[in-house]
């Protein structure tokens, strides 16, 4: 399904009136309403039907990719980046510059700590936890930085960065890594190599090239969390 | 990093993910927990007379309680190394196993005069007891501790304290090996205060450790 038809079916959901008291075990009234947007959020108690078909084709992506279905997985990630994009937006403001950041820390959760979805559970619900879980910590880091000094008189005159899907936190993170994973980060991510092809250039074998990718980013997730403690 | 080169890294690398992590690492920690309980127990202080004990229902009473919260810490840290999870049964199996022998305690104290009692609730090492316990249970804790971290848990200090049940459970049923106190009221007491010891200090350290 292309993002656009994620999108069309949300709306459909949204007409066809909506979003149940409860998801299983979780707060499932929180997680719809903002998940999927202020539109929503009046329209409680009404049928199960909804919450399975938006959750069902994220679960079956999710458990794809638990398999070890790389296709899959990407899809997942993409769509989850969307919803996230929304509900962070939602939440701090569209233009606010941590909107990307939270969205790739997010992502980087929903990756690295995907053992602990329970798949007897709404997968929306799991990711649901982890987006809050960053934005609480979030407002958490902001309150830290507040009572720090200003720096220099340069930034009263620094330009409001324009594009802010460049998630300029997370790059500089990435200038941080010990060479040998940066530079296998970029040759897989930038010139979009398959693993073997960055093994090849790298000159480190292939399963090697895999530990030093997954490494990464779980040197940029602990970054993330390191920052201004 | 632009979002879409971060997902396509991702991607990248999906390999296939271990099924039941949460509940098989802890089941790990758990047999970790009882061997280094045991094997700090064993030169320390000696087991009792084990053919004794197997034919003492205190024994058993005093094995099943621990065991029972053990198991209440680890339904419950399995819950709470989730994002998202309530904590469910493992609270209620705790619970039931503190009123139960509770209850025992209480049957058992009715019948006796106020020196028999106090010497039922203080047994002859009330004061060492709960100090045992909570030693026991320090390499499982910083075992189980270093286990969370992996997981996401997003209470820290209740994830923590459920922890500190879970291997306190663990490391009191091992003391029960060495322990010959008999009355349900000083089991009641004191292990639980050597639990409560282990709950506390999982409860301060994953609040300080368990945040990702």
């Amino acid at each position: 399904m292309t993002l656009a038809g994620i999108y069309t079916s949300n709306l459909r959901l949204t007409l066809n009136g909506g979003i149940p008291e409860r998801l299983g075990d979780f707060g499932g009234v929180q997680l719809w309403s903002s998940l999927l947007g202020a539109t929503v959020g009046g329209h409680p108690g009404i049928g199960g039907m909804a919450v399975e078909a938006f959750d069902a084709p994220l679960k079956a992506l999710m458990l794809k990719g638990l398999g070890g279905d790389a296709a899959a997985h990407a899809e997942l990630l993409t769509r989850m980046a969307v919803l996230l994009r929304r509900f962070f937006a939602r939440k701090l403001g569209a233009s606010d510059q941590d909107v990307e950041d939270l969205v790739q820390e997010t992502l980087l959760a929903i990756h690295l700590k995907r053992e602990t979805w329970d798949s007897a559970q709404p997968f929306t619900a799991w990711a649901y936890a982890i987006a809050r879980y960053r934005l609480i910590d979030l407002y958490r880091r902001r309150r830290v930085r507040r009572s720090e000094p200003i720096e220099s008189a340069e930034a009263l005159f620094a330009e409001e960065v324009g594009d802010s899907s460049a998630g300029a936190d997370v790059e500089r993170l990435l200038s941080e890594l010990p060479e040998r994973q940066r530079v296998v980060l970029k040759a897989v991510k930038l010139d979009e190599l398959s693993t073997a092809e960055a093994a090849a250039r790298t000159g480190m074998s292939e399963s090697a090239v895999k530990v030093s990718v997954h490494r990464s980013l779980k040197a940029l997730m602990r970054r993330v969390r390191d920052e201004d403690r | 990093m632009k979002t879409d080169d971060l997902i396509a890294v991702m991607a990248n690398d999906a390999k296939p993910a271990a099924r039941f992590a949460i509940p098989r690492r802890l089941l790990l920690v758990a047999a970790a927990t009882a061997l280094a309980a045991l094997a700090v127990l064993v030169p320390w202080l000696g087991l009792r007379d084990m053919g004794q004990a197997v034919a003492d229902s205190s024994y058993w009473m005093k094995t099943v309680y621990t065991a029972a919260l053990g198991l209440g810490g680890f339904l419950l840290t399995e819950r709470l190394a989730r994002p998202g999870s309530r904590s469910g049964r493992g609270a209620f199996v705790a619970l039931a196993g503190i009123l139960v022998l509770a209850a025992i305690a209480v049957a058992q104290l009715a019948s006796l005069s106020s020196a028999e009692i106090s010497a039922a609730l203080l047994g002859s090492t009330w004061d060492t007891c709960p100090w045992r316990i909570g030693l026991l249970a320090l390499p499982g804790l910083l075992a189980v501790l270093l286990v969370m971290r992996r997981f996401a848990p997003t209470r820290a200090a209740l994830a923590g304290a459920a922890a500190g049940l879970f291997v306190g459970g663990v490391a009191a049923t091992v003391y029960g090996l060495h322990c010959a106190e008999t009355s349900a009221a000083f089991t009641l007491f004191w292990y639980t205060a050597g639990i409560a010891l282990s709950t506390i200090a999982g409860a301060l350290a994953g609040w300080r450790i368990l945040r990702w």
